[in-house]
């Protein structure tokens, strides 16, 4: 299959690389850092982009519709929290919290999918207890382990349908 | 892993082989298809137009993407992207524009909320491509379209959808509908805008409407004014604007947002370019700030950036979801300051060298909030091993500090991006990128009395490995095809005793007019 689509692919390459001249339709501002000015530069003079980018469609292209390379699998699965912690302005530019909350609702971490990861019993190996959210705390939403409330946001309630107690 | 290398290797030396010649450009302008390494969405933006009535422009976009995924399990989506824009069509005194842009998708996987804790019986349902890969597809489960679809993945979405009156009304723009804002965050509202041009000294903005999300109810509504004024002889341009959020809960997600900028341009031509810009905002409580330049010293082929940004106090309490810096989800974002600067030094027309530096430091410790050094680099190679041809070789490091109960992190990514312009109907990209990630699985230091399991807080030394090529070609004026292939492999899954390789193929087809 994948052998297949790049035969065809660099066919079709091949029959077209007879034709000459090539213009360039980007101004010089589009380098290779524009990636990182294009933003201040946007900010300064929107109306300037628009002149080309008439119809946005763009920058909705990358700042909306379609994931960045950047995503890559593992981003997705785990080091996109590390990354939101170390400057969380940058996913700012193209994501609010509500998108991040959506899929925080019902997407859980790999920890989560262990062996007993829901026994409440502190000795059992892959118990929960033994995770960050063991250390001492007086208030939920106060607590150092933090890692737990980005998704669950109120203080938890046992499978009895009590309030989990707190350390 | 080894076949395609192989693939690669074979793609690459065609490269190599095949003849080309100079896309025409300024300095070291990038092909046309350089975003295609940052994104590889492949939407072309509409062609000339066809006449609408005496004056008016009529563009038309169909873009038509079909992606199979590959790994653990199959997937596969299909995904249609629609545009219309009408401009300059004259009435009365004016003229009308009509924007629209909007999209709609199909996912071979669109059960939803069917995932399970216990993986077995979610990759048994279908309802996730591989168990542990399953945020990738709840995001899309919680599309406010699909929510309200229920079980259909439509994934539908409108991105704009607005007419603007221009000068309709003496000195007045008006719009109405989906909208983006003519502010400095480009808030996306349903609602209308007042622009008022009635002199060169200032412009003024006046809207109000509802925030737009595709994720969830904001339950928020907005309204706001901005003014600009600019001052053409100084090159100099002032704005201010305001902008209240009111939520249906009130108390503190009722949220202020001022801000004010100020940008001054000093520009000689052939000599030099550059912009000195100086922010400042309040979003709630918090007070934050920025200052920064970016200049191009045509002369000395030298472009520097330089910035520092920082934030005063901290947002106690609630905030408006839409300006939220996620305070609900890593706590109120503690006062920072951060700042750096980038250099790129051309030498000859064919090499550019570049480096960067960025560094943010934190005053009080809040769980979302760690300091760091980044370094950051890139060699381009404009043209050298082949004409017509654009290679960026890239670096970038983060050192993520200690601090309190949080463990260091680092990042290193390496790789390159090559793109080349074959003729003014093909390009072709390929590019790979290398990551790797150092860090405990619970970023919080063990407290051993507790008995916590060893091996999950075992430090983590994880790689991904990204390969990607791919072309476009526009066989006749208004059809331009694209395709990708993105090969990932990820050491995370491979610890979880999954299928590490994932691949995935994405063609679109663009209808342009
Ligand atoms: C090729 C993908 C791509 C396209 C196309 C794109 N952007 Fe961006 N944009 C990015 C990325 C990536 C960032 C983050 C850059 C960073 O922080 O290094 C960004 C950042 C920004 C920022 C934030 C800057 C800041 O510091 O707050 C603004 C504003 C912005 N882009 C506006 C636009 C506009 C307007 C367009 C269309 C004319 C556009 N972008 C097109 C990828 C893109
Ligand atoms: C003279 C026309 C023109 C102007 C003015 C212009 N752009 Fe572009 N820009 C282009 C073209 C053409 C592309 C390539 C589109 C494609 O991918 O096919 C592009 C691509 C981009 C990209 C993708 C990265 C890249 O280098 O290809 C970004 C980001 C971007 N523009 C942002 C902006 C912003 C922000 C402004 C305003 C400061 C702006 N552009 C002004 C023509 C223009
Ligand atoms: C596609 C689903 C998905 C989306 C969208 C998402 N996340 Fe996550 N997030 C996850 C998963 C899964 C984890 C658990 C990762 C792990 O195993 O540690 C996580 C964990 C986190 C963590 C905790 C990381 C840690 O180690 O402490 C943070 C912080 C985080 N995400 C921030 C964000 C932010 C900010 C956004 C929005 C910009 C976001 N997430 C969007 C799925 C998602
Ligand atoms: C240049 C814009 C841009 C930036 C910057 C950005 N993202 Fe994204 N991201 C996107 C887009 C677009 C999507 C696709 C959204 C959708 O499908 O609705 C996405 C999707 C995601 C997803 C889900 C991935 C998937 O494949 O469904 C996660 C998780 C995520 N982003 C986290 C983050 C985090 C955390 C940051 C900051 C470190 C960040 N993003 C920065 C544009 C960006
Ligand atoms: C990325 C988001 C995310 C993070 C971070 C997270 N969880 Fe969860 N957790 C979930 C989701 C989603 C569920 C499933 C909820 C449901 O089924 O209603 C869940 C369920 C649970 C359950 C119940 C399991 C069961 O089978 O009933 C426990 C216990 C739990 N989490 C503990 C924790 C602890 C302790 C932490 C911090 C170390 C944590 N979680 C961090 C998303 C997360």
């Amino acid at each position: 299959m994948k052998m297949k689509l790049l035969i065809i692919g660099l066919f079709s390459l091949l029959i077209a690389s007879v034709t000459l001249a090539v213009d360039s339709t980007k101004p010089s501002t589009h380098n290779s850092t524009w990636e990182k000015q294009h933003g201040q530069a946007a900010k300064t003079n929107m109306s300037e982009c628009l002149m080309c980018h008439e119809e946005r469609s763009e920058c909705i292209a990358c700042h909306e519709d379609t994931a960045p390379r950047s995503h890559t699998v593992t981003f997705v699965n785990k080091t996109h929290g590390l990354e939101a912690r170390w400057n969380r302005t940058t996913c700012q530019t193209c994501h609010k919290q509500d998108f991040c909350d959506s899929c925080h609702e019902t997407a859980y971490p790999m920890s989560h999918a262990r062996a007993n990861f829901a026994s409440g019993v502190q000795t059992d190996p892959g118990s929960h207890c033994g995770t960050s959210c063991v250390i001492p705390v007086g208030n939920w939403s106060n607590t150092p382990a933090k890692n737990c409330i980005v998704c669950h946001k109120t203080r938890p309630m046992t499978k009895a349908g009590a309030l989990h107690t707190m350390k | 892993m080894r076949k395609s290398l192989i693939n690669l290797i074979t793609v690459f030396s065609l490269f190599l082989a095949l003849p080309a010649f100079a896309y025409v450009g300024d300095a070291y302008v990038t092909p046309d298809s350089w975003s295609k390494h940052v994104n590889a969405n492949g939407i072309k933006a509409s062609l000339n137009g066809l006449d609408f009535g005496d004056s008016g422009i009529l563009k038309i976009g169909l873009t038509t993407r079909a992606t199979m995924k590959f790994g653990e399990d199959e997937d596969w989506s299909i995904y249609q992207y629609a545009r219309l824009r009408l401009s300059d069509a004259k009435l009365g005194q004016g003229t009308v524009n009509v924007n629209l842009n909007m999209r709609g998708a199909y996912d071979s996987l669109p059960s939803i909320g069917g995932s399970t804790m216990d993986g077995i019986s979610a990759s048994q349902q279908g309802s996730s491509y591989n168990q542990f890969y399953d945020g990738l597809y709840t995001s899309r489960k919680y599309d406010e379209y699909t929510r309200l679809n229920g079980h259909y993945d439509g994934n539908f979405r409108i991105y704009q959808a607005n007419v603007e009156f221009k000068k309709v009304v003496p000195y007045t723009d008006i719009a109405a509908g989906r909208i983006y804002l003519n502010n400095l965050d480009m808030y996306k509202i349903d609602g209308g805008s007042l622009h008022f041009d009635t002199c060169d000294y200032f412009k003024l903005d006046v809207y109000g409407g509802l925030p737009v999300s595709y994720y969830s109810n904001l339950k928020t509504s907005v309204v706001g004014a901005a003014l600009e004024v600019p001052i053409a002889v100084s090159g100099t341009k002032i704005r201010a604007e305001y902008n209240y959020f009111m939520h249906e809960d009130g108390g503190d997600f009722n949220t202020h947002v001022a801000k004010g900028r100020i940008d001054q341009n000093l520009n000689f031509p052939d000599i030099i370019s550059s912009n000195i810009y100086l922010e400042g905002a309040i979003v709630g409580k918090a007070m934050l700030y920025e200052a920064g330049l970016d200049a191009n010293i045509d002369a000395s082929r030298t472009g520097v950036s330089a910035y520092i940004a920082g934030q005063y106090d901290k947002n106690t309490g609630d905030i408006n979801p839409y300006v939220s810096m996620y305070e609900d989800m890593l706590g109120g974002s503690s006062e920072y300051v951060m700042g750096g600067v980038m250099l790129t030094q051309g030498i000859t027309d064919y090499v550019i060298v570049g480096v960067g530096w960025e560094t943010r430091f934190n005053f009080s410790e809040a769980y979302g909030d760690r300091d760091y050094q980044r370094v950051f680099g890139n060699v381009d190679l404009v043209g050298l091993i082949h004409k017509n041809n654009y290679l960026s070789l890239i670096v970038d490091w983060y050192d993520v500090a200690e601090y309190k109960r949080q463990d260091s992190n680092s990042k290193v990514m390496g790789g390159f991006r090559m793109t080349q312009v074959f003729t003014d109907r093909i390009e072709g990209w390929v590019g790979v990128n290398v990551q790797n990630y150092q860090y405990r699985n619970s970023p919080i230091k063990s407290y051993p009395q507790y008995g916590e399991e060893v091996l999950n807080l075992s430090e983590r030394n994880e790689n991904t490995t990204m390969a990607y090529i791919g072309a476009m070609y526009r066989p006749v004026d208004w059809c331009v095809l694209q395709l990708d292939y993105t090969y990932e492999y990820a050491d995370l899954f491979k610890s979880a005793d999954l299928q590490p390789d994932i691949h995935t193929v994405s063609i679109w087809a663009n209808f342009i007019w």
